[in-house]
């Protein structure tokens, strides 16, 4: 009797550690999940991102290419900023304006500027490396976003130099998707707000094609990017990724 | 924005040459960009008193890619201006006239065009083709008519082979076309970005069997702020015309909080300066009562130059007051005379592609502040003791 008492304490107390396990699972596997998940060989679609702020609308369209996560081509379309372009590459970006027909390097102390207007820095495009490398994380809890279940996960920057010491994220718990995202500095300032509208399975990857990002710094301001027409994992040429090409 | 009129029948030319492109030769469509902007300037002249000028203008931009294999630019200014003075006229010049051909790694463009140069920020001697004001930093540059072969055989460097005619671009007295041309070599990585140049330039002076050489070189790096290196080196073996010397410009700039506020300063020396710190502008024009005439009936007696003295400090700000407003403050100080040019500027954009702007100069030297020496700055050599500008620019 006593025997059969024990066993049941300890299947018990396997199953709740089972329960516990799923409950809070390795924060670090999450981690490297996004970055498989966010993680392509080439992509290149269209977009457009809508600029709310102080009551007025603006709207940007243009034509990316990127190369892992290293490399990225865009070029504006919509009629007030046709030709602008921009190349990030070795992790340094450039304009070219159509008005002055002459490429920039971007300084880096102007790389905390707003990029066209939007709640994006030139900060947030170019940096490259991976989130699980980073930052260190742990799970702080679950939450329900929108009637999906998430792992909410504290990140601490290992470097110093991070533009956002602490991150917080919340992971839907099916498929690992990026649903929501807290951007904070040091004091513990909220400075960013990321939020996903809407993805599409593309190429075996849960892509975001509709996102939203707010700087809260900017107050009642918010850039909502869509993406169309993304195809993943097709070769392109070297060559969209040159000065050559910039100054076309 | 001043321009010439040429010829008419370039821009019928032009507007034939668009039209057939876009049905015939060009696989994809042509691109149709500019930027419409209505102006009015006003101001207190030293010469004919208060003044004012209303201008309507348009700088239209045509793109015509041939698949990847080349593409046609074009783009021409065309204006309508009445002022205190003169009735209403109209005015159409090609500002852009060019075709570009795209090889494997290497590629080709011939035409009227601007052939650009040097990381300088504001001052960019060694952009010596198409000089910029750094008083207007956003205006277009002139084109040049010439040609430039572009080689990208190893990766992050450009090898450039360029030649142009600089009669419009280097303030020379002579009717003809001078000849210039060169290397150009560019290089980035992820620390800096350099680029030499050297050209040759046939004489000046038509009696002169001798060239002028000119050595560029133009460095950009960020060690937390941005620092820009900017010269130009001119060797005129035999007098043939162009002074001798170092054009050099050296900037620093920063921005602050989180980028609303944008400083640059700027030390420019020209060592092809005609004048001495203790000489008068009297010695420029070889008269001490060059200041009746207006600027533009002077003759200087060795030659028209951009700057005349050896010493210029340019200091910048911009503060974005929010995404739609910002005022940005210009000024360029002789800082050996003394003279300078504030200029202030407010900009607005009430809605996407429409901005709204408001800019005030005002020419200072010691003879307006306690009656001494006229500066190269100053209200009498540069023609106005103030001048306000209101526009509104359409971009399409």
């Amino acid at each position: 009797m006593k025997k059969t008492k024990a066993s049941l304490i300890l299947s018990l107390a396997l199953f709740m550690s089972s329960i516990i396990a799923q409950d809070s699972p390795d924060a670090k596997a999450i981690l490297d999940h996004i970055d498989k998940n966010e993680r392509f060989n080439t992509i290149e679609y269209t977009g457009e991102f809508t600029v709310e702020y102080k009551g007025k609308t603006f709207v940007k369209k243009f034509k990316a290419y990127g190369r892992g996560n290293e490399d990225s081509f865009i070029e504006f379309t919509n009629s007030e900023d046709r030709g602008t372009k921009y190349l990030k590459k070795d992790g340094r970006l450039y304009v070219y304006s159509p008005d002055t027909e002459q490429v920039m390097l971007i300084s880096g102390h102007m790389l905390k500027e707003s990029m066209m207007g939007s709640d994006m820095s030139y900060e947030d495009t170019i940096e490259n490396e991976k989130l699980s490398k980073r930052y260190t994380a742990v799970v702080s809890g679950s939450e329900t976003i929108e009637g999906q279940e998430c792992y909410v996960l504290d990140l601490k920057a290992i470097k110093k130099t991070e533009s956002y010491p602490k991150q917080k994220l919340w992971v839907a718990k099916d498929n690992k998707m990026l649903i929501k995202y807290e951007l904070f500095a040091l004091s513990g300032a909220k400075l960013k707000e990321y939020k996903l509208i809407r993805s599409e399975k593309i190429a075996g990857k849960n892509f975001p094609v509709e996102s939203q990002l707010k700087d809260l710094l900017r107050k009642g301001s918010r850039t909502v990017f869509k993406l169309d027409n993304v195809v993943i994992d097709k070769p392109i040429s070297a060559s969209i990724f040159s000065m050559r090409n910039l100054e076309r | 924005m001043k321009f010439f009129m040429r010829n008419r029948t370039i821009y019928i030319l032009l507007t034939i040459m668009l039209a057939s492109t876009s049905s015939t030769l060009i696989a994809d469509q042509p691109v149709i960009s500019g930027i419409s902007e209505s102006s009015v300037k006003a101001g207190d002249t030293c010469y004919t008193g208060y003044t004012w000028m209303a201008e309507q203008f348009a700088n239209i931009r045509m793109q015509a890619d041939l698949n990847d294999k080349g593409a046609i630019h074009a783009a021409v200014n065309a204006g309508v201006s009445s002022d205190k003075e003169k009735k209403t006229t109209t005015n159409i010049e090609i500002e852009r006239l060019y075709m570009s051909i795209y090889g494997e790694k290497s590629d080709i463009s011939t035409g009227f065009m601007r052939i650009p140069f040097g990381y300088g920020q504001a001052f960019k001697p060694s952009d010596f083709i198409n000089p910029q004001n750094p008083l207007y930093p956003e205006a277009r540059l002139k084109g040049v008519l010439g040609a430039s072969a572009q080689f990208y055989h190893i990766q992050d460097f450009k090898i450039q082979l360029f030649a142009a005619d600089r009669s419009d671009s280097a303030h020379y007295m002579e009717e003809r076309s001078i000849l210039a041309g060169g290397p150009s070599l560019d290089y980035h990585n992820s620390l800096f970005s350099i680029q030499t140049l050297y050209a040759i330039q046939q004489p000046i002076d038509r009696s002169s069997n001798s060239p002028v050489h000119f050595a560029g070189l133009s460095l950009k790096f960020d060690a937390t702020a941005g620092f820009a290196i900017d010269t130009l080196y001119a060797h005129d073996g035999e007098d043939s015309g162009e002074p001798d010397g170092l054009k050099a410009a050296f900037g620093v700039d920063y921005s602050l909080l989180k980028g609303k506020l944008y400083l640059l300063m700027q030390y420019f020396y020209n060592g092809t300066s005609s004048l001495k710190s203790s000489d008068k502008l009297d010695k420029l024009y070889g008269s001490d009562d060059w200041y009746k005439l207006p600027p533009y009936d002077r003759i200087p007696v060795n030659g028209f130059h951009e700057y005349y003295r050896r010493h210029y400090l340019l200091l910048n700000g911009v503060y974005n007051l929010s995404d739609y407003t910002s005022i940005s403050a210009i000024i360029v100080a002789n800082i050996e005379d003394y003279s300078l040019i504030p200029s202030i500027r407010i900009e607005h954009q009430p809605f996407q592609g429409l901005t709204l702007g408001l800019t005030f100069r005002k020419p200072i030297d010691p003879y307006i502040i306690n009656d001494g020496s006229k500066g190269e700055l100053g209200p009498h050599h540069t023609g106005y003791k103030n001048q306000l500008l209101i526009d509104a620019s359409m971009r399409f």
